[in-house]
């Protein structure tokens, strides 16, 4: 069984790589290869720790402090502020389609490119997400622990075109914009268009404008996540008029940005070319942006976009583990930065319905009804009832080894995952396995047999994409991992995207592995997939939901960070799922591309404002 | 027209009729053999990889889908002719498997959609009025439908249906059975047409008339005169479809609708292992790509020559 | 012969209307909707937001009704907006469909170009050598999946040589040599692959055609045999060849479908495969109402020309 890892070569990249990341235990982004050659590879142990408990204000609190990147990093792409050039065109690669541009709809990730380049948010954060920065409005003023007072800077407009003409942008402008995110524009029957409601959906008090400036919001209680929310690219400030104009903004957009929206080309392509009147100013003391142009190409198929980065066709790229000894082979000039995705990946049970404190077992058919016809469901979801007896989700966890599906599956390119929370956010998440939760194929043998050896037979399924991902191979992994155990005897069943998704949320499957979706604030996480109102995943436990609860109402920092990590302790040792890993994402930068990093936050596509290119 | 061809169609009843056509299959073989190089190559291969499909399995030194089995990412070398893959299993052994899934779905999908073509095209031509008109339309109506949403859709419909009788890994598995139902209802409505073509070309046949004259009931024509003459189209048909089937099993695992990864087929192996590690292990792409191109080669080169003996009429189709 | 058009025209009104329902019907029975693929990026979707979403697309009406109001649109040309682009289909189709036309006709000219002078010389030269060559060529053609071949030419030339295919789409209008040199990788390998059957068809016929009477004519008269090749026997020999092109358009539309995606082009085949996978319904009803309808004119052209080359066929 473990044949493969005395066999396994670890090339030298491969050991160094394993080194900084076992030896600090931190989520730290490697510096693999700049200058492409063996020699030039560095790395060391990232030691910074969390930032974000030196201020006790919430702004700072909630500021996602991400993973301890290096500076070298950071210098790799970073240029001192006398080579500063401008003009050119910027060509990044996009590998979703976008749905629409309105920033107020769907959550689909390509489209927060458009946003940020279109409009603007009131505050924002670096690239790494340790900082808060100013955008629109300065830093926010808390004159207690539910209200927030932002100042709009003076002299900000939007873009000199129909319908806004260059007017200046005034607090009922963010009022606005903030409304129409909570979908009290929509009606009643496109409610669930609305896909980002809840960031402040019954959860704000009341929004005033005192002047034209000056925007005060007030939430009903102490609301943790509401500086992450507020800074969240989603949340943009968008022009009434251009609304009105176009009936929503599925395909305009007139902003205050740096980049007004030139063509969007529906599966193809969209550019914006430079705001000539944009308010901020660069490093060098010179309005932004540096470049004439931006431009983001649709590729769906990894291989088409390495073979397109080899050939120059974009400046910065971000691809992984399987791609990334070609795109080094081709283009030893770029340089490389290998960072933790924030999408992990789960192996999970059905959710649990065992009330810990009654030790009741839910009544199943109360929660979520099999639909006619799906009586084949019907038995799988009888069947799940098994994982109600917490020694054999315990056993299931047990029989999962994650760093063998990291080696096999991403040739050693990710990270294990310890809870809810990917390491990438290292201030919340948990740097060591949960007592209980390590990888002991004997123990979970013996568990299973304590648990009166029970047949667990059923179908293991995942959302199997066109694109040919490692999902089939984890799926393959983990189910020879458990299939050692005695009694184990998973069937395999990949299912089309859109075909499990309409399984999953409904919890009706046996056993799954699952990419979560997964946000830099700790609530996003926590809620969404363990809380009370949990739509993704639930389980069913007072205790746990209480903890999450109470972390969402603590607005002081470390309290609140260690409260995160408390209830991930508590919510890994329920086991309901083996939480696995995050693979790598590697990202590639053209020489030429200067000041640029891609944001941590995924969705996040503001820093781009700040690149120019060498000539 | 061959000469084989010429004695069927003048004598096709009684003991000659009968004794040609036992003799048209060998005939036939003898044929390629001595008239068809290219064809006779293709059958050799075909032979081959028949072989390998019954005891590819037996004689492949490691399990096909055990982790761990070999070196990880590994070119060609002593113990593992093909490289082994970034599970670390031995490609060669999952090549070898792979013969027996491919020829399985093939073979089975085949037979089965070859009688439901001959059923349905047989009755269509022979029946002709109504039931003709109307079920053509239903063709017609089918073939205008493009192949890859029906596949999905009967793959969707059925995925997560446990049938009992089945095991729940390899070809012969739920999710296996689901895929060759679908390729079997795909291929056989498109094939019927063709069958239809043939039963109605030799329902105008002098002797088929002379036999309604005489008195003979349509059941008895159909299975006594038409369905044995129909054979050897119905047998070039099934050869040429064959290629196209394992062909399809390929794209569909491209697509990520094929069959689960615990099923080693070449096309799971090219779009799964070969697809995302083919730059830095060119192997993976070498040893699948090269058993499905030369299966399919074969198996196309023998239909051609096959049809070539049996069957000239089909020629252009 | 005025009365079997007539009847043949008639006769695929019903295999219009009958794709129609099928295709409506059959995308229905796949587990999953529109929906669930738009809000499975949002977390705390209630059954309420969903209910609604499903309301604002007309899905929750019972089907016979989502069938009639759907006619009712295609009456009036309209094919729906799709759930996928938020875009009105017909505007979809037609910025898709010339694409893929072009690509598709691109394809068949190249398959034309490499197939019939070896079909002919295979013709010419049975059971010679390169008779065998050029015949193993063809077969290798359709042996081999669009989507390896296209992966090989991706990834190793510019591992190799430093050289890709230009995988950035051109619109003609921009740029129309840039177009033609973008198109003509994808083109050349969907050529290929039509090539094989063309091919073995040019030959067959060919082989059918020179043992006709009246080329043994045109070669007793002394015509040199270029002349009664390319003049007399090819152009014979070549109209069951064109007819049987026509037929191909199912494996061009597979082609189109794993092509597009890999070389990034915007066609109608990239745009049904993402329909499919979010379940968009109005853009698989609406691509599949154009491939349907084309494959019906396809073979309606092709009865009819058969009827016209030989009128002794009769509709049964």
């Amino acid at each position: 069984m473990s044949e493969y890892w005395k066999r396994r070569t670890l090339s030298r990249r491969n050991v160094l790589r394993g080194a900084a990341v076992g030896g600090a235990g931190l989520a730290g982004a490697a510096l693999i290869g700049c200058g492409g050659s063996d020699d030039a590879t560095t790395s060391s142990s990232s030691g910074s720790s969390s930032s974000s408990s030196s201020s006790s204000s919430a702004a700072t609190s909630a500021a996602t402090s991400a993973a301890a990147v290096q500076q070298a990093a950071s210098a790799a792409t970073q240029a001192s502020t006398a080579s500063v050039k401008r003009g050119g065109k910027l060509t990044m690669h996009a590998n979703h389609e976008m749905r629409s541009i309105d920033p107020h709809f769907d959550t689909f990730p390509a489209a927060t490119w458009v946003a940020n380049s279109v409009y603007n948010r009131l505050v924002k954060y670096s690239w790494d997400l340790k900082e808060l920065q100013s955008d629109l409005s300065e830093l926010p003023e808390q004159p207690d622990g539910f209200s927030y007072v932002f100042k709009i800077k003076p002299g900000t407009k939007f873009q000199n075109i129909a319908p806004v003409n260059g007017r200046e942008v005034t607090s009922e402008d963010v009022k606005y914009s903030i409304e129409r995110q909570m979908g009290q524009e929509g009606s009643q029957e496109d409610l669930g268009k609305w896909g980002h409601r809840y960031y402040f959906n019954e959860k704000l008090a009341s929004i005033e404008t005192p002047d034209d400036h000056t925007i005060v919001f007030k939430t009903n209680k102490p609301y943790a996540a509401f500086m992450y929310y507020i800074s969240n690219p989603w949340t943009v400030v968008v022009p009434r008029e251009a609304v009105e104009a176009a009936g929503d903004l599925t395909s305009t957009a007139v902003g205050t940005g740096p980049f007004i929206l030139d063509q969007w080309t529906k599966g193809v392509s969209w550019n914006a070319k430079a705001n000539p009147d944009y308010f901020a100013k660069g490093v060098d003391g010179k309005p932004l942006p540096y470049v004439d142009e931006i431009e983001m190409l649709l590729v769906q198929e990894a291989n088409t976009a390495a073979t397109q980065f080899i050939n120059g066709d974009f400046s910065a790229y971000a691809t992984d583990a399987n791609y990334v000894e070609r795109v080094r082979e081709g283009r030893g000039d770029a340089t490389e930065i290998a960072v933790p995705s924030q999408f992990g990946r789960q192996m999970r049970m059905p959710p649990t319905y065992l009330d810990k404190v009654t030790g009741k077992i839910m009544d199943y058919k109360s929660y979520a009804n099999a639909p006619e016809g799906y009586e084949g469901w019907q038995s799988y979801w009888e069947a799940g009832q098994m994982f109600d007896d917490i020694r054999i989700r315990q056993a299931m966890v047990q029989g999962v080894d994650k760093q063998q599906i990291i080696d096999l599956a991403l040739s050693g390119g990710g990270i294990p995952m310890y809870s809810v929370i990917p390491q990438q956010y290292d201030t919340w998440a948990l740097t060591e396995e949960v007592p209980g939760a390590e990888f002991d194929a004997a123990n979970a043998a013996k568990l299973l047999q304590a648990a009166g050896s029970p047949a667990v037979e059923g179908p293991f399924m995942w959302a199997s994409s066109s694109a040919g991902s490692v999902a089939d191979q984890v799926g393959e992994i983990i189910n020879q991992q458990l299939g050692s155990l005695p009694g184990v005897n998973l069937t395999l069943e990949p299912r089309e995207t859109a075909n499990y998704y309409d399984v999953t949320y409904k919890y009706r499957y046996f056993m799954s592995h699952h990419v979560p979706l997964a946000a830099a604030e700790p609530s996003e996480n926590l809620q969404s997939y363990f809380g009370r109102n949990s739509t993704y995943y639930k389980i069913y436990n007072p205790d746990i939901w209480d903890k999450i609860d109470a972390q969402d109402a603590e607005v002081d920092g470390p309290t609140r960070q260690q409260m995160v990590k408390d209830v991930q302790k508590d919510i890994t040792g329920f086991f309901p799922m083996k939480f696995v890993y995050t693979p790598y994402i590697y990202q590639f930068y053209d020489p030429k591309l200067k000041n640029y990093r891609m944001s941590l936050d995924r969705y996040d596509g503001s820093q781009i404002v700040e690149a120019w290119l060498d000539s | 027209m061959s000469s084989t061809d010429a004695l069927l169609e003048t004598n096709s009843r009684g003991p000659v009729a009968e004794y040609i056509r036992n003799s048209l299959y060998l005939n036939a073989i003898r044929r390629i053999v001595k008239e068809k190089p290219l064809g006779l190559i293709g059958m050799v291969m075909f032979a081959v990889f028949l072989t390998l499909a019954i005891i590819g399995p037996m004689i492949a030194p490691h399990d096909p889908n055990q982790l761990g089995t070999g070196p990880r990412l590994e070119g060609p070398q002593w113990g593992y002719p093909l490289g082994t893959d970034n599970l670390a299993r031995d490609m060669w052994s999952r090549v070898l498997t792979g013969y027996r899934v491919s020829m399985t779905l093939g073979f089975i999908v085949v037979v089965t959609s070859t009688l439901v073509a001959v059923i349905l095209g047989v009755v269509s031509g022979f029946l002709g009025g109504w039931t003709d008109t109307i079920l053509q339309r239903f063709v017609d109506a089918f073939i205008a439908f493009p192949g890859l949403v029906f596949l999905m859709v009967v793959q969707a419909i059925f995925f997560g249906f446990e049938f009992p009788f089945l095991p729940s890994s390899g070809i012969m598995s739920s999710s296996g059975f689901t895929m060759m139902l679908a390729m079997t209802l795909l291929v056989s409505i498109g094939n019927s047409r063709i069958m239809r073509g043939a039963t109605l070309s030799i329902k105008s046949e002098v002797y088929v008339e002379a036999a309604a004259s005489l008195g003979a009931t349509q059941s008895r024509i159909m299975l006594k005169h038409i369905l044995p003459n129909i054979m050897a189209t119905a047998l070039t048909i099934a050869t040429l479809n064959l290629g196209g089937i394992i062909l399809f099993e390929a794209t569909l695992s491209y697509l990520g609708l094929g069959l689960p990864p615990d099923v080693p087929t070449w096309g799971g192996m090219l779009s799964r292992e070969a697809r995302n590690w083919m730059s830095q292990a060119p192997w993976l792409a070498l040893g699948p790509g090269l058993a499905l191109s030369l299966a399919i080669f074969s198996i196309n080169v023998f239909g051609d020559a096959l049809r070539d003996v049996l069957d000239p009429r089909l020629r252009g189709r | 012969m005025n009365r079997y058009v007539v009847r043949r025209i008639l006769m695929s009104v019903p295999t219009f209307i009958l794709t129609v329902l099928f295709v409506f019907m059959i995308i229905r029975l796949i587990p999953g909707d529109p929906v669930e693929i738009i809000l499975s990026q949002s977390p705390y979707t209630t059954q309420e937001a969903k209910d609604s979403l499903r309301a604002y697309y007309g899905l929750d009406k019972p089907l016979y009704e989502q069938f009639v109001n759907y006619l009712g649109q295609l009456v009036t040309g309209d094919l729906g907006e799709s759930t996928n682009t938020e875009s009105p289909v017909t505007e979809e189709l037609r910025s898709r469909l010339p694409i893929t036309m072009e690509f598709g006709v691109f394809a068949v000219v190249i398959g034309l170009i490499v197939a019939i002078p070896i079909g002919v010389l295979s013709a010419i030269r049975q059971d010679s050598w390169s008779d065998y060559l050029s015949r193993s060529f063809a077969i290798f053609g359709i042996s081999v999946p669009y989507f390896f071949t296209a992966l090989l030419l991706i990834i190793y030339p510019i591992m190799w040589f430093g050289w890709a295919p230009p995988l950035r789409w051109v619109g003609p209008t921009e740029d129309p040599i840039g177009h033609i040199h973008y198109m003509f990788w994808p083109a050349l390998l969907l050529g290929v692959t039509l090539a094989g059957s063309v091919l073995r068809m040019t030959r067959n016929q060919m082989l059918e055609v020179l043992r006709q009477d009246y080329i043994r004519t045109a070669y007793s008269k002394g015509l040199r045999e270029r002349v009664v090749i390319w003049r007399h026997a090819l152009r014979n020999a070549l109209i069951p060849v064109i007819t049987i092109l026509g037929l191909q358009v199912g494996i061009a539309v597979s082609g189109t479908v794993v092509l597009e995606v890999l070389f990034n082009m915007p066609g109608l085949g990239k745009f049904f495969l993402q329909g499919i996978f979010n379940r968009d319904y109005p853009a698989i009803q609406g691509t599949v109402l154009v491939i349907a309808s084309f494959t019906l004119l396809v073979n309606l052209f092709v009865d009819l020309c058969y009827a016209w080359i030989d009128p002794r066929i009769k509709y049964s």
